[in-house]
């Protein structure tokens, strides 16, 4: 909360960041590896030149709308682990109606298919929040249930229908006009990342300004009292969640139409995940999601170099991206699942 | 020569002084009661004493010696004990094995309980505490329990015993029992040091009092000496002033009413509420008197609209409300101070500019088209907060940073200020302090005086006494007796509010 | 954004801190030839193409003295970086994608980079610096059907149904690359025994091992007793039902005995590890060939594993084998083509 709060939240991620990169150089080295090569390969690959600034952002884009997405429903106390699968819906939906509108004008097909791939994350996201408000059934396994539905759905539909005529299951690619622009020429930057950052922009004006966003935060933080206070605590629960499945299904529009250019079955590594991880360095603004994809995406963009360069192996560039997870996240994860609260801590030792 | 006495105690807890060079000393065979408001640092001080907190500065004597107090088992080696508020005890344990644990008589290794069962007698002989040895404590009633802990205490030979609010947690006719084992301490030597801020029960009870303000000492004083007046004084810094009592005549116009509500218990135990009905005119109090736990919360709800009834009806003004939710109740001229303001009352998370328009967030004066505006809920909450005299640091602070008292005033000058014609006050001052109590009882006051109708539920007989125009006693969920105020005696809402009704 | 600047900032001053930190030199320039790989995304440890196309690249490390950099991408976005970030530093004298995915990349990085020399396995990309690696999936077909042709007239084999002589073939779809496989199958079936019968189908799906299942056995029903799964995750079943049946078998692409060691009968494998290394050292020698190379037995990029095949039986599919090495038999690669193929040789 505040100013302060935001400030030295990211002083202890960026301590936490510093922490899990001397244990990844302890890893490193013990590998018979050379740090120095390895961590300049993952700055300058993420972050040295042209190229490797689009690749992480380019990294950093769908990790913006999952993270959002999550962080969004965190708001209203909902843990959706479904953005995978909302990716998924959401990245099918949008390259077929990609295609499908070839007849219309570039601007209004590519608008239409992110509403439509939005659209279907949305649809997927109303499910657990359906279960959830009517008959208590908890998000984290209903979504995580979904998952599995949506990616084998995914992948069933575009072998049953939508599948290009040659040796690999995958949809037609797209015409240039049904693609979202590229920003940087020679490079995958599209427009998704101001999608993304729009996305941002408004998910923090609904949570700050609006009714809407007032009840959500009542009711993850108090049902009962929002109760009293009169808020619709079912009807928030299910609009959260499908808000939250709606920016999911974006990281997938922006995926396949400014990235991929079509949709590949099991094309995500996980993007659904990560944004878990995202939200949870992010906190409570929704504009801390930006560098917390940040930092995930130039991990990624950066690891490619150590790989390429540095000769790491996967499996160690891997782990030193997982100790950033782990230091950063974990103790705000800690502190949520087991009810933990750090504001307790705040507010012990007052005058008994 | 006292039997404690601590000098110049400071204690901190970062930037909160709780005590502020604080001096304390009681002396053997008297009751001495520490007295002030909640936040006055009455418990800390005590604590100290137990050797649960270390003091940053100062000293303790016990009989004159300086004593270096670590921790409670020094505390209890120097013969002194505590009560706490909440109870330490194991609830599925019995009695004795509550009493003897960490001190065990053993035989040969073995814990050896016909001993224990032998001295708790003694002990419990003694002093009038009866109590059996082989209950369960799950079983037996919180005053019981308290006397549990009493017993636990004087068997690890404590001389000076301290009480943390023992009669936060008793009926009437429990404290009466209460005092006669202090009476009965005095007298065999022991020193009592009673933490309150009842001034009713000091007077009652102390031999001496020491009152602290701000975590400083303001004084002690002979209780002979004191008036409740003079004692108000020391802990607030001023005197309060008598209730406002210019008031409109109650009407006639009933604004709530409950016809024959009930609402079922659980399969197989007995209905919650069976069959209550009452009506609130405008201009009166009508107080629900009752042990806790008697109906009131389930009466809180269903008027409220958190419950359903299972059955009956609820009439606001003359329209049937039976069914309808909290938002639409209050949107039909109801201000709701709930029993339990964390729970209910606020988002304790959220700034207290965003509490200040709960539940009234969505009318035209907070909101345009979806969006929330900013600046009228900004000034809205600036508004309560000076009209209710909120100590708060800045609007945008988090609910749950304010003190329990500024809480309250928060939630109600809240409710109050949102159109209403009746208030439903549940436990409004539970838990506060004498100035902050004071203050919302007078606003309960004004609201009636206005020609609200208020049902006022509250565990405080004094305060249910104090403000009710006409009284209703609840008790297993039903209503066994509604008369104006002034008809009950204090003795005979006891009796009722624990069943005895016959003995009236 | 602002907190993103700060943020980055911060990342970099931790990063530079760990980099003082850092201990070792980075590598001395190399003056060998030096080859990157990017592998598909299953990555490394797969018992198929990418640790084929490893064992290539070790075998060229050490055979043609080459450096090499490789590349395990976690995700299909990431083709397209990679390649581009190994072409941006103009310093490899071939750059080779392994698997057909990394076709939409490697056409957008290939364009960019019209100097760097790519190849890539197992599928076309048609751009003049790009060497394209495929199959004479016919030749592989060829061998593995007169294994199976040979087998089904064995005496006394349990897993042979005695007097029926009949072999099958299950493909995964029912594209050209696979019909050449089963036309290839046919002819090495009913080249080495005329009295054989082939039965054939497609599975319409790459990995739908159930419904592969529910057709291999119906072919078992009608006497089938060797069967060659040329369909992907979907020959999984087939495999299973003929385990099951105790039949034969035979597997596709890598050596996939270990998943029915007493039924499975032979492979028709792809082998991965020659034609990296066969691409490796065109270069080498100065023989980049852009384009489609189509490479079979006689470049020993396609072949057969020997698992439960008699000795006699490999000595006459291998007399075989290096006459289509040879050129002297050219297998027909599309089934229309097998009868009259046969009727010219005179079987």
């Amino acid at each position: 909360m505040g100013l302060r709060g935001d400030v030295s939240r990211f002083a202890y991620s960026a301590v936490a960041v510093l922490l899990a990169l001397l244990i990844g150089a302890v890893l490193i080295g013990a590998s018979g590896y050379s740090v120095k090569e390895a961590y300049s390969n993952l700055l300058v690959g993420a972050f040295g030149g042209v190229y490797s600034l689009a690749t992480t952002v380019v990294m950093s884009t769908p990790l913006l709308f999952t993270g959002l997405a999550v962080a969004f429903a965190f708001q209203c106390g909902l843990f959706n682990v479904g953005a995978e699968g909302q990716l998924y819906v959401g990245a099918l939906t949008s390259a077929v109606v990609a295609l499908a509108l070839s007849g219309l004008p570039p601007a209004l097909r590519v608008i239409m298919a992110l509403a439509a791939g939005a659209g279907a994350g949305a649809a997927l996201g109303f499910v657990p929040g359906y279960l959830k408000a009517k008959i208590g059934a908890h998000e984290v396994i209903t979504t995580i249930m979904l998952n599995y539905i949506a990616i084998s759905l995914t992948t069933f539909m575009v072998k049953a229908y939508f599948r290009d005529p040659g040796p690999v299951d995958q949809t037609v690619l797209l015409p240039p006009g049904s693609r979202l622009p590229e920003l940087v020429p020679g490079t995958r930057v599209s427009l998704g990342i101001v999608v993304g950052i729009l996305a941002v922009a408004l998910l923090d004006r609904v949570i700050r300004g609006s009714v809407l966003g007032y009840e959500i935060q009542a009711v993850g933080r108090n049902p009962h009292a929002a109760e009293y206070g009169g808020v619709n605590v079912r009807a928030r629960t299910i609009q959260a969640m499908m808000i939250s499945g709606a920016v999911a299904g974006l990281a997938g529009s922006v995926e396949a139409m400014g990235t991929l250019y079509r949709f590949i079955p099991y094309f995500s590594p996980g993007y659904g995940f990560t944004g878990i991880a995202v939200a949870v360095i992010a906190g409570q603004s929704m504009w801390a999601v930006i560098p917390a994809a940040v930092l995930f995406g130039a991990l990624q963009s950066g690891g490619q170099s150590m790989q390429l360069f540095a000769g790491i192996p996967m499996e160690l560039m891997t782990m030193v991206q997982g100790l950033v997870i782990l230091f950063v996240a974990a103790p705000t994860l800690g502190s949520m699942f087991l009810g933990l609260r750090l504001r307790s801590s705040e507010k012990g030792g007052g005058r008994a | 020569m006292y039997a404690v006495r601590m000098e110049n105690i400071t204690k901190c807890f970062g930037n909160v002084v709780a005590n502020d060079g604080v001096r304390f000393a009681a002396l053997p065979g008297e009751i001495h009661c520490l007295l002030g408001e909640n936040g006055a640092g009455k418990s800390t001080l005590m604590r100290i004493l137990f050797g649960l907190y270390r003091a940053d500065s100062g000293s303790i004597y016990v009989n004159e010696q300086l004593a270096n107090i670590a921790g409670p088992r020094d505390a209890i080696s120097l013969g002194i004990g505590m009560v706490h508020q909440h109870f330490m005890l194991a609830e599925r344990l019995t009695v004795a094995e509550n009493i003897v644990a960490g001190c065990e008589p053993r035989r040969n290794g073995l814990l050896d309980y016909d001993r224990a069962r032998r001295q708790i007698r003694e002990v419990s002989e003694r002093y009038g505490l009866a109590v059996d040895p082989n209950a369960v404590i799950e079983e037996i009633s919180v005053g019981q329990q308290q006397r549990v802990e009493i017993i636990k205490a004087l068997m690890r030979g404590a001389r000076v015993l301290i009480l943390d609010e023992p009669t936060a947690v008793l009926t009437p006719p429990e404290v009466d029992e209460l005092f006669a084992v202090m009476r009965a301490l005095r007298e065999s030597g022991t020193t009592i040091v009673f933490i309150t801020h009842k001034l009713k029960e000091t007077m009652e009870i102390s031999d001496r009092v020491t009152v602290l303000r701000d975590g400083k000492t303001i004084g002690t004083i002979d209780t002979s000496d004191a008036t409740p007046d003079s004692l108000v004084e020391m802990m607030v810094g001023r005197s309060l002033p008598v209730h406002d009592d210019q008031r409109m005549p109650p009407g006639e116009v009933v604004l709530l009413e409950l016809k024959d509500v009930s609402v079922a218990g659980r399969k197989g135990s007995r209905a919650r509420l069976d069959g209550v009905s009452l009506a609130v005119r405008s201009g009166e109090v009508l107080g629900i008197a009752g042990v806790d736990g008697n109906g009131q919360l389930e009466l809180e709800e269903v008027v409220t609209g958190l419950r359903r009834p299972s059955k009956g009806r609820i009439m606001l003004i003359g329209k049937d409300v039976t069914g309808l939710d909290t938002g639409r109740i209050k949107d039909r001229g109801v201000a709701y101070i709930p029993s339990d303001r964390l729970k209910r009352g606020m988002v304790d998370s959220l700034s207290l500019a965003r509490n200040s328009v709960l539940g009234v967030h969505r009318c035209a004066d907070f909101s345009r088209r979806g969006a929330l505006l900013e600046n009228a809920v900004r000034e809205h909450a600036q508004t309560i907060v000076a009209k209710y005299d909120v100590r708060a640091e800045s609007i945008d602070q988090p609910m749950g940073s304010l003190s329990g008292g500024n809480q309250q005033k928060m939630l109600v000058g809240r409710e109050l200020a949102r159109p209403h014609s009746i208030v439903i006050a549940a436990q409004p001052t539970r838990g506060l302090d004498v100035g902050a109590t004071h203050y919302i009882r007078e606003q309960i006051l004004s609201s009636r005086n206005t020609g609200k109708a208020v049902l006022l539920i509250s565990a405080e007989l004094d305060e249910v006494l104090e403000l009710s125009d006409r009284i209703a006693v609840i008790y297993e969920g039903r209503i066994v007796d509604v008369r104006p105020a002034s008809q009950f005696t204090e003795r005979e809402l006891g009796l009722l509010m624990t069943g005895q009704r016959n003995e009236v | 954004m602002i907190r993103a600047r700060k943020f980055s900032v911060l990342l970099g001053i931790a990063l530079a801190a760990v980099m003082v930190m850092g201990i070792g030199a980075s590598g001395a320039a190399a003056a060998k030839p030096r080859v990157a790989i990017v592998f598909a995304t299953g990555g490394l440890g797969d018992k198929s193409f990418n640790d084929s196309a490893y064992d290539g690249m070790k075998r060229a490390e050490k055979e043609l003295g080459i450096e090499f950099d490789k590349v395990e991408p976690q995700a299909v976005a990431e083709y397209e970086s990679l390649l581009m970030r190994f072409a941006q530093t103009r310093k490899y004298d071939l750059i080779i994608s392994i698997g057909f995915d990394q076709a939409d990349a490697l056409q957008v990085v290939s364009a960019r980079f019209p100097n760097q020399k790519f190849a890539i396995v197992d599928t076309v990309v048609d751009a003049p610096n790009v060497a394209s690696y495929a199959y004479r999936e016919a030749e592989r077909g060829f061998v593995v059907g007169a294994i199976a042709g040979l087998t089904t007239a064995k005496k006394g084999d349990p897993r042979v149904v005695a007097d029926k002589q009949i072999v099958g073939v299950i493909g995964g779809m029912d594209i050209p690359l696979i019909r050449a496989n089963v036309a290839g199958y046919i002819a090495g079936a009913r080249y080495v025994n005329p009295k054989v019968q082939v039965k054939y189908a497609y599975v319409g799906h790459w990995a739908d091992p159930a419904k592969c299942k529910e057709m291999a056995n119906a072919m078992l029903d009608e006497g089938v007793d060797v069967l060659w799964l040329a369909a992907g995750r979907s020959g999984l079943g087939g495999i299973k039902a003929a385990e099951e049946r105790n039949r034969y078998a035979i597997g596709a692409d890598s050596d996939q005995g270990y998943l029915a060691p007493n039924n499975i009968l032979t492979n028709g494998m792809k082998l991965v590890d020659n034609t990296v290394y066969m691409a490796i050292d065109a270069v080498l020698k100065g023989k980049f060939t852009p384009g489609i190379n189509l490479l079979g037995l006689s470049e020993g990029a396609l072949g057969y594993s020997k698992n439960l095949v008699p000795a006699d039986i490999i000595a006459q599919v291998d007399k075989l084998a290096a006459k289509v090495a040879s050129g002297e038999l050219e297998v027909p690669d599309d089934i229309d083509k097998v009868e009259p193929w046969l009727k010219a040789l005179g079987k």
